[in-house]
């Protein structure tokens, strides 16, 4: 579904990924790990085309197509989705209207009739259980006053409504106490099925105790050094990053 | 006398405070006595225009209203030169317009509501001004003591057309008036508009303006807070695109103790337009325990925007409470990027937010104008909240 070659990207004018190669199916989870300013955030907001990047080199294959082409809106539609690290208030905005409007963008993209106001609520509603989240948080503003818990419920209510084929996870778990934690990982593995991707960054291993990966990748210096299984996560919460440098470095 | 004036005062200069972000010059050479005709004259379309009140280039066309009933709370009074007396309470003219509006206008509609009743209906006033040259509607709302209504005045013009508005609001004690404007004309046209209002002991006038569409628009209120505990809440929402130049000027005058003055206006201003803001507040050394509050909200929605927000405080009194407040600033790109990356357009992204920054401002003005000026503004009104709140439940 999506293969990644070789790519180089600047957050602004830092270069920050230097040659990352990856490739992810369906069905698959990959997780990605590695130290602070290693280039995590910069990945996922490349995939999802967020400005303030440029792409210096390599490419990205999405279901056949140069991913680089789509501009932000089109790739969302093409089934690409972003869950924020830190996702944004805005007030004013009732949740629920900025869903359907997501939504029915989707569907008319698939050539597919909008969802009148009583089908959408009733998709909602479903999604609403599915995720188990509270019911009035969808009649609010979007993630206004939301606690951190619940900004990122919210990101996992708006992939369960939008479906999409490749979920870019960017550190789902941070600012959550444990509860949160397996309330959030609850809905991701809800939303886990054989034609949906999953890319989950994270910092902590303790996520993949509710969340288990496919693939464990440890990003540094702006490429991906190392892959294994969730044993892998496991030896770096104990050893940490050094010895994965010095494996990198003799290699 | 008004003639005179007008020949006396000429047009306002931008040297004068007020309007120094309005500048009339390309309207000095011409006759504000001169109009032609429009080739065509409207008929009512809808059924809340037929129980409007249309008044088309100054004069009121009752044929054009054919629900309306003659006589009621709604006059119409033919008048010859008028002192500016009827318009403040020192008999000096505001300045040269207002004086033309005296000399070359042809009728006044007034709205007299006597005391203690209370109209529930609010009276729609429609104000064209069609064809070429100037127009100077002249209005006149008066409230008896105890009296409530709500008035709705909505401007319309077409073609390059000068429509040269006073409107004079009087309040007995403790009447109340709810006072919706709105401005839609036609991008090549001028708005200039001079409200004078006088508030009794314990009057409330609570006024909105919707400032959609024009080439230039300008409202003046020169607010009269005469009796003790009168309250003025003067609001407003201005949206100039193009090359358009919105004003917005209020002067607030705290005549009495414990008299309330609060102006909230937003403004969201895109491409070459500019939004302007002067909100001015007088309280005397004498005039004690008033409470003054304005607050300014602009949005710049392009790199040529602009955006004007001045106010005037002139306090010699220490038992009051007063503030101000000026925030001018543009879209959020986080909060644009999180709609488009969740497949919006970029251009359905924007007006989303931009309708949740104005949606804030309609809540503020009379509930039964909220719809027409949320369609004046291009506000679909109906894809709301209110269109889901409760219903999860029932789903």
């Amino acid at each position: 579904m999506l293969t990644i070659t070789n790519l180089a990207a600047n957050a602004g004018d830092t270069p920050i990924l230097k040659g990352l190669n990856l490739s992810v199916n369906p069905g698959e989870v990959h997780v990605i790990m590695g130290p602070n300013g290693a280039g995590k955030s910069t990945l996922s907001n490349i995939l999802a085309g967020r400005p303030g990047y440029t792409v210096t080199g390599g490419t990205i294959d999405y279901d056949g197509q140069d991913l680089l082409e789509l501009e932000a809106h089109e790739r969302s539609r093409a089934g690409i989705f972003l869950a924020f690290q830190y996702p944004v208030e805005i007030p004013g905005v009732q949740n629920q209207y900025f869903l359907r409007t997501a939504l029915n963008a989707h569907r008319k993209a698939r050539g597919e009739t909008p969802l009148n106001g009583a089908d959408f609520l009733r998709l909602l509603k479903k999604k609403l259980a599915l995720v188990k989240m509270d019911p009035e948080l969808a009649r609010r503003e979007v993630n206004t006053g939301f606690s951190g818990g619940e900004k990122k419920r919210n990101e996992i209510l708006q992939m369960a409504m939008l479906e999409p084929r490749l979920g870019l996870l960017d550190e789902i778990d941070s600012g959550l106490d444990i509860d949160a934690l397996k309330a959030v990982a609850d809905g991701v593995n809800a939303l886990r099925s054989p034609e949906r991707a999953l890319i989950v960054i994270t910092h902590y291993q303790r996520l993949l105790d509710y969340i288990t990966p496919d693939y464990v990748h440890v990003l540094m210096d702006g490429r991906l050094v190392k892959s294994g299984g969730a044993d892998l996560a496991k030896e770096l919460e104990a050893r940490g990053y050094d010895w994965v440098r010095q494996e990198v470095a003799a290699a | 006398m008004a003639h005179d004036a007008w020949a006396q005062l000429g047009w306002p200069s931008p040297r004068l405070e007020a309007w120094r972000y309005f500048p009339l010059r390309a309207f000095e050479g011409m006759d504000p006595g001169a109009s032609q005709a429009p080739a065509a004259m409207p008929v009512a379309t809808s059924d809340a225009d037929s129980s409007a009140w249309t008044i088309i280039n100054g004069r009121v066309h009752t044929e054009l209203s054919p629900a309306i009933q003659a006589g009621g709370l709604v006059s119409v009074h033919a008048h010859g030169d008028v002192t500016p007396g009827a318009v403040g309470p020192k008999g000096v003219w505001a300045d040269g317009l207002e004086a033309a509006n005296a000399a070359f206008g042809h009728e006044t509609i007034v709205v007299e509501v006597p005391q203690n009743a209370k109209i529930k209906e609010p009276i729609r006033i429609v104000v064209m001004s069609l064809g070429a040259g100037f127009s100077h509607p002249r209005l006149a709302l008066r409230l008896g003591a105890g009296a409530e209504a709500t008035v709705i005045v909505e401007y319309r013009s077409e073609g390059e057309v000068f429509t040269n508005v006073v409107t004079s609001v009087v309040l007995g004690a403790d009447a109340t008036l709810q006072h919706a404007i709105i401005i839609a004309d036609d991008t090549r046209a001028c708005h200039v508009e001079h409200i004078d209002a006088q508030l009794g002991r314990g009057a409330s006038w609570r006024a909105f303006t919707a400032t959609a569409r024009g080439g230039a628009a300008r409202t003046a209120a020169h607010v009269h807070l005469l009796g003790e505990a009168a309250e003025a809440v003067v609001d407003g929402i201005y949206m100039p695109t193009g090359q358009s130049r919105f004003d917005h000027f209020i002067d607030f005058d705290h005549a009495a103790a414990r008299t309330i003055s609060h102006a909230t206006w937003a403004g969201a201003i895109d491409q070459r337009a500019t939004g302007t803001f002067l909100g001015r507040v007088r309280i005397g050394a004498q005039i004690k325990d008033c409470k003054s509050r304005q607050l300014t909200r602009s949005l710049l929605l392009s790199p040529t925007a602009t955006a004007n927000a001045k106010p005037e405080l002139h306090i010699d009194c220490d038992e009051v409470e007063a503030s101000h407040g000026a925030t001018i600033g543009q879209l959020d790109p986080r909060q644009l990027f999180y709609l488009i990356s969740r497949g919006l357009e970029p251009v359905v992204a924007r007006d989303m937010l931009i309708h949740a920054f104005i949606r804030d401002a309609i809540a503020r003005a009379p509930e039964g104008a909220q719809p027409i000026i949320a369609a004046a503004l291009g506000l679909d009104h109906d894809a709301n909240e209110t269109e889901f709140a409760g219903d999860l439940g029932d789903a």
